[in-house]
């Protein structure tokens, strides 16, 4: 089982949300907030998209700052 | 259940992260949506990033506010707290979840020890880039 490879969509949409398909790879629309993807997402047909946020910048993750 | 890393870049400097999706749920409306979500056993409690929760309908204020709490970085911070329902690959789960406005750069939402890895068992599997949980009976 290989990763889903996000690396096109993360050079395309840094900063921004985007909802997928359910493949997780389909970008159906993006916004920069999670309300306008989602909103564009439906106007679209869509349902039930996934969101998710790219980073602007791609750092070493440890922990998390809360 | 079987799940994909994430990989975040190509080649040099890939990033695998163990990002899943979930099915969030609002419990008195039943507004839901799909939500991407780091597994991270480092992290006590699951947090989600504020606008989600505003997407599900939840609004945010002294009613349903936690207090400070403390992360990696020493800064305290408030939380939001909430009960939703998550649906981890069909399987659904009442969870308390936290809700607050996530950094730039980490804004999936993050599920930890309470309300997540109490209800599964977690393999991490980085070579075959894979995530299995196993619901806890």
């Amino acid at each position: 089982m290989t990763a889903i490879d996000w690396s096109e969509i993360y050079k395309k949409y840094k900063g921004q949300w985007v909802a997928l398909e359910e493949d997780e790879v389909t970008v159906i629309s993006s916004g920069a907030t999670a309300k306008v993807a989602y909103d564009k997402a439906l106007k679209k047909g869509y349902k039930n998209p996934i969101l998710t946020h790219m980073p602007k910048d791609l750092m070493p993750y440890v922990g998390f700052g809360l | 259940m079987k799940f994909k890393y994430k990989k975040y870049l190509a080649g040099l400097g890939s990033r695998l992260r163990p990002v899943i999706p979930i099915q969030v749920s609002n419990l008195d409306t039943g507004k839901s949506t799909g939500y991407e979500v780091l597994i991270d056993s480092g992290s006590d409690i699951c947090v989600f990033d504020i606008q989600i929760g505003t997407l599900l309908g939840f609004t945010f204020g002294k009613h349903n506010q936690e207090g400070q709490v403390r992360g990696i970085t020493g800064n305290p911070e408030v939380l939001y707290k909430e009960e939703v329902e998550i649906r981890v690959g069909g399987w659904p789960f009442t969870i308390t979840a936290y809700f607050k406005e996530l950094p730039r750069d980490v804004r999936y939402g993050v599920v930890g020890q309470g309300g997540f890895f109490d209800l599964f068992v977690v393999k991490f599997d980085l070579l075959k880039e894979e995530i299995e949980l196993k619901p806890r009976k």
